[in-house]
């Protein structure tokens, strides 16, 4: 096409768009032709731009045609700049460069790419404060593919750090499946660079060592970040990734030898000490009818060992499919090392050593693993195929090609399991598990036909099994063997069973012969559509068992989308009420003694499946508000790694407990202040250099441990580093300096401590970028007291510090022991309670001066009557009529005296709000199945309470 | 306060209710709702009147017993005993809470021309809890300020004695 063609073809198509409304369907259909055309064009010109302009309008009239763009007016102005940009470029191409296109079009991002115009971008400054998306987007879909971003971005980083932790083959795959569904997604919302950016990322991880990529990794992940948050309006969009991308480039281009290649190299290469395996071309020796024997049966063993193998790629568990396999190379080995074939020999016997590690459960055999066997029972075909040939032939027998190298690896495993139980990754991706044909079918491994004849087969009802071919599938028995035996039983006179006859020619153990009887009264279980394939030759055992794995991964990955609903937090809490109001209904209806009388068996079984449906949607209700605080310590892991390059300390991040759950406004405010914490651990906490910590004897690797549990019914999450430590010393000083304490003021470590907490405190002798302005710990106290927690310091110099923060459970579930005390009942967290036991009047001893004291295991506790400082009326005085629980709360103990234990419970805390707010003794209340209210003891204001009645005593 | 705002002010409905033999009101916009009497769990260390928490609906709500903090004789819970579920202010929010009373009288409209200031003595309360008083034909009703009578920090005073 000419020039001038074109030209007048853009003319043209600028007319029919000035008449076109969105509503004119052929009109708007021949426009997205003459774009099509009019793209095609600027293409082969090599005018890039006005190409992806031409695409992009073409683009938006096709979602204009379909219904699909979201203001059409908008839309069809858009293509209209477009249009006329283009005609510009068509009647000189030479100004492509200064041509102003729609920047939505042309680059997404609304930036422009490459040096483009400054047209452009100052096109930008009267838009609104948030980024345009492009026009032919729906705006419901992007928003919810940004709101999805947080998490899936969280996810991300959470997997390239655990690949560079671990170097976890499974977060490498998960991974690339991430970065590949957002390649796809930007795609799809017009956000090139973000596409861009994936794609060559994606191209590079094929290449380059992933190791080496994590900072690389790490970066892109933090501009996606600002991206997705520009474009939510959390803040100022970025550039385009042009570093960024020519980094990745770099890397790919240098990425030399990859990690994981040469770790199978090494796997691969021979194992020192070993000698080199080489097997020579030679005559057969042996008795030729023992050698043909010997094909026949081990023929027979590798295909039932294929089988076997199958099964247990879906149930690695199964010992019988495992000692199965173990017998049918043992035999093999047995007869070749007979018949001299020391090919089949040594691949048997290592195979046979594999089995019997896989027999004692040190190797699973799954995954790689079962390839090498797999790859084992074919490779011995073959070689009993060349046994068979030679006999055939007269040939001198030939080694088969591979032998050697499988052996060496069948080795390796055997000795290193762990070298081959990293799972590959899943090639497969799909959100539901695809049926096992669906996945042979697409790898080709199958035609449809041989499927559908398979799954025919498959659906013929099963005939009951006979003795010998069980026993010959389980390699019990050879199949001559069972010949004979079957032989032997036509001729005898008297009826004998087939198994008889092979105990009593000691070719099966009698119990084998039971257990293959057991087998047969066994209903017959419909064949597996993978065994009827590898029996009727129409795939590989192999194959499928490859199959199998990418549809059970399959599976796995549908179950890890976690799709979330964002839903307003005050309507969660009305519905959580509501299923407590409902329980509550149902328990009273259930217990109604109106009820009783006309139960029915009908009726019980309704309410009964009633019963079990509220109870479940409790527990449901008591989860709904709770989120581990998983993704606020996987921040965590991102700041250490960063902090330690940062200050060039070599520092390894552990953490614990990751699946603690919290209320969820407590996950999002906790981590200012663990971000604080974390800091300080690994700047003032561990020292500035390996070898002061060596010189300390310390491993030269500081570590940082974040922790997470339940305990005396709060929620403890800890700091600990293995550091400094804090100088006790040098914080009295300047706390005497700074006028905080005066002069020999005898202060206890804890509160010494806590003087650190106070604002501007700062014992760093120098501010590093990190931190050291003493900004920091203040901000933590203040942060975590507004949660209602605390914050104890333990340290030694030298060894390290302990940050402990107590959090509350304001909503947290717990498990709480409900205890009577007169007519009342009281739930204590579980958690607190050491034991709890009826004492006889021996246990008691009264101290003078401080009570009551309790003899336990040695020790004296003192005791607590809930009755004296709750002032109960009607509960039990006398020790020995009641039950001691025994509590625990910050190292200290104390038993309680209450009435009797009634049972145990879980229950959401609810706060008693402003009006108990200062109730000492009282944590919160819950809602006791009964509906009424229970209240909730706090462990530690009970022992504050009954130290303050003992201080009253004296 | 001048008298003529006190009236305008105070003027409306009130939901009126007995308590021996005197006659309350509280405005209407303070009352959620109306619920008979409930258990009720005693909160230890606290305020008499302060008679314990109910669940209300899944929510855990303060119960107040009117008569003991007015420091009348208390008297056994009989079945007109009623629970007021009333929204305060409280210091940080609004705060639900519910007030036994005897029992709930009705719904009264109160003109500004029916409104007189309180007196500054005569009645059982402390008269710093009474907005004004109500004259409705031959009742005369107690109108209360429940923000002063259900004040959260006199609530959450915690009781000092027992040890």
């Amino acid at each position: 096409m000419a020039a001038t063609d074109i030209e007048h073809d853009i003319e043209r198509l600028a007319e029919a768009l000035v008449f076109a409304d969105a509503s004119d369907l052929p009109a708007l259909a021949g426009i997205h032709t003459q774009l099509e055309q009019a793209s095609r064009w600027m293409a082969d010109q090599g005018l890039s731009r006005a190409e992806r302009c031409a695409k992009g309008a073409a683009g938006v009239v096709e979602a204009l045609v379909l219904g699909e763009a979201g203001n059409p007016a908008e839309a069809l102005s858009l293509v209209g700049r477009a249009v006329s940009a283009l005609q510009r470029v068509a009647a000189n191409p030479g100004l492509e460069r200064e041509v102003e296109f729609p920047p939505e079009l042309v680059d997404g991002t609304g930036v422009p790419a490459e040096g483009g115009s400054g047209a452009a971008a100052s096109g930008e400054a009267g838009r609104p404060a948030l980024p345009a998306i492009p026009s032919y987007v729906d705006e419901a879909i992007f928003s919810e593919f940004l709101a999805r971003q947080d998490g899936v971005l969280e996810e991300m980083e959470e997997m390239i750090l655990r690949y560079e932790r671990e170097r976890s083959e499974a977060a490498f795959g998960e991974l690339k499946r991430q970065i590949h569904t957002l390649k796809g997604e930007s795609a799809l919302l017009g956000l090139n660079d973000v596409e861009r950016l994936c794609h060559v990322l994606e191209d590079a991880l094929l290449d380059a060592d992933p190791g080496s990529m994590t900072d690389i990794l790490l970066s892109v992940k933090d501009w996606l970040k600002r991206t997705f948050d520009g474009y939510t309006g959390k803040g100022k969009l970025p550039g385009p990734p042009n570093d960024l991308l020519a980094q990745i480039q770099g890397k790919a281009a240098s990425g030399g030898a990859p990690a994981a290649e040469a770790a199978v190299s090494v796997a691969e290469a021979p194992a020192a000490g070993e000698p080199e395996l080489h097997f020579e071309t030679k005559p057969l020796g042996g008795d030729r009818e023992l050698l043909n024997d010997f094909v026949i049966e081990a023929n027979e063993h590798l295909e039932n060992c294929d089988v076997h193998l199958l099964t247990l790629e879906t149930d690695p568990e199964n010992q019988d499919g495992v000692n199965a396999v173990f017998r049918a190379f043992h035999t093999i080995k047995g007869v070749a090392g007979f018949l001299a074939l020391d090919e089949i020999q040594a691949l048997s016997h290592e195979a046979e050593n594999l089995l019997d590690q896989a027999r004692k459960g040190a190797v699973t055999l799954q995954g790689p693993v079962t390839d090498v066997v797999f790859d084992a029972v074919d490779s011995l075909k073959r070689c009993v195929n060349h046994v068979s040939q030679a006999l055939a032939t007269g040939a001198p027998l030939e080694p088969v090609a591979g032998t050697p190298a499988l052996v060496q690896r069948l080795r390796v495993i055997t000795a290193h399991p762990e070298t081959a139980n990293l799972p590959p990754a899943p090639p497969v991706i799909s959100v539901t598990a695809p049926r096992l044909g669906e996945v042979l079918l697409n790898a080709g491994v199958v035609t449809e036909s041989g499927i559908r004849r398979a799954l025919s087969q498959q659906s013929v009802p099963a005939q009951p099994q006979k003795i010998g071919e069980i026993l010959v599938r389980e390699n019990v028995v050879s199949s001559r063997k069972m010949e004979v035996a079957l032989d032997i039983q036509a001729r005898t006179e008297q009826e004998k069973k087939v198994g008889e006859i092979l105990v009593g020619l000691g070719a099966a153990a009698r119990e084998d012969v039971e257990r293959a009887v057991g087998k047969q009264s066994e209903p017959a279980q419909a064949a597996k559509l993978g065994e009827v394939l590898v029996r009727s030759g129409e795939a590989e055992a192999k194959e499928v068992a490859q199959a199998l794995r990418a549809q059970r991964e399959a599976a796995a990955g549908a179950v890890q989308v976690r799709e979330a609903v964002k839903v307003d937090a005050d309507r969660l809490d009305l519905l959580v009420d509501m299923i407590g109001e409902l329980v509550i209904a149902e328990s009273m209806a259930v217990q109604s003694p109106l009820l009783k009388s006309h139960l029915t068996q009908e009726l019980g079984r309704h309410f009964s499946q009633l019963d079990k449906i509220t109870r479940e949607l409790q527990v449901m209700a008591m989860s709904l508000r709770m989120v581990p605080v998983r993704s606020t310590f996987q921040k965590m892991a991102r700041l250490v790694r960063d902090l330690s390059k940062k200050t060039g300390k070599n520092v390894s991040f552990t953490m614990t407990g990751e699946d603690t759950e919290l209320d969820k406004s407590v996950v999002d405010k906790i981590g200012d202040p663990l971000v604080h914490m974390v800091r300080n651990a690994v700047d003032h906490g561990i020292e500035d250099s390996p070898e002061a910590r060596r010189s300390a004897g310390k491993d030269p690797v500081g570590n940082v441990c974040l922790r997470a549990f339940h305990m005396g019914g709060n929620i403890h999450i800890q700091v600990e580093d293995d550091g400094r430590g804090l100088n006790r010393d040098a914080i009295l000083r300047k706390a005497v300096e700074r006028g905080l304490i005066a002069e020999g003021d005898a202060l206890t470590d804890r509160e010494i401590y806590n003087l650190i907490f106070e604002p501007g405190f700062s014992t760093a002798q120098q501010v590093t970028e990190v931190s050291g302005r003493g900004v920091g710990m203040d901000v933590v106290k203040r942060n975590i007291e507004a949660l209602r927690g605390q914050v104890d310091i333990q340290s030694e110099l030298g060894r390290g510090s302990v940050f402990t923060i107590r959090l509350p459970l304001t909503l947290a579930i717990i498990d709480g022991m409900v205890v009577r005390a007169g007519a009342e009942r009281y739930i204590i967290p579980t958690l607190s309670i050491l034991i709890s036991l009826r004492p006889s009047n021996g246990d008691i001893t009264t101290v003078v001066g401080r009570g009551e004291m309790l003899m336990l295991q040695g020790h004296l506790l003192p005791i607590v009557r809930l009755q004296r400082i709750f002032n109960i009326e009607g509960a039990v005085a006398n020790c020995s009529e009641g039950t001691i629980v025994v509590l625990e709360n910050e190292g200290g103990r104390v038993g309680l005296l209450v009435d009797e234990i009634l049972g145990q419970q879980q229950t959401v805390i609810k706060s008693l709000g402003e009006v108990f707010k200062h109730a000492q003794g009282i944590a919160g209340s819950a809602i006791m199945p009964d509906g009424r209210v229970g209240l909730i003891l706090d462990v530690g204001g009970l022992v504050r309470l009954s130290e303050g009645g003992a201080a009253q005593a004296r | 306060m001048a008298e003529t705002d006190t009236q305008t002010s105070v003027a409306g409905k009130h939901l009126t209710f007995h308590l021996g033999e005197e006659l309350y009101g509280i405005e209407i916009l303070k009352v959620q709702e109306i619920i008979g009497m409930m258990n009720v769990t005693r909160v230890p260390r606290t305020p008499d009147f302060v008679r314990g928490v109910i669940n209300l609906r899944g929510k855990v709500i303060p119960v107040v017993d009117l008569r003991l903090k007015f420091g009348m004789e208390t008297v056994l819970d009989t079945e007109r005993t009623c629970i007021i579920v009333v929204q305060v202010a409280g210091a940080e929010s609004r705060v639900t809470m519910g007030v036994i009373v005897d029992e709930v009288s009705e719904v009264l409209e109160i003109q500004s021309g029916q409104i007189e200031p309180a007196p500054s003595f005569g009645a059982t309360i402390d008269t710093t809890f009474i907005r004004a008083m109500g004259k409705v034909g031959q009742k005369v009703v107690i109108l209360l300020d429940v923000d002063r009578v259900l004040s959260t920090r006199e609530l959450s005073a915690i009781e000092q004695a027992s040890v």
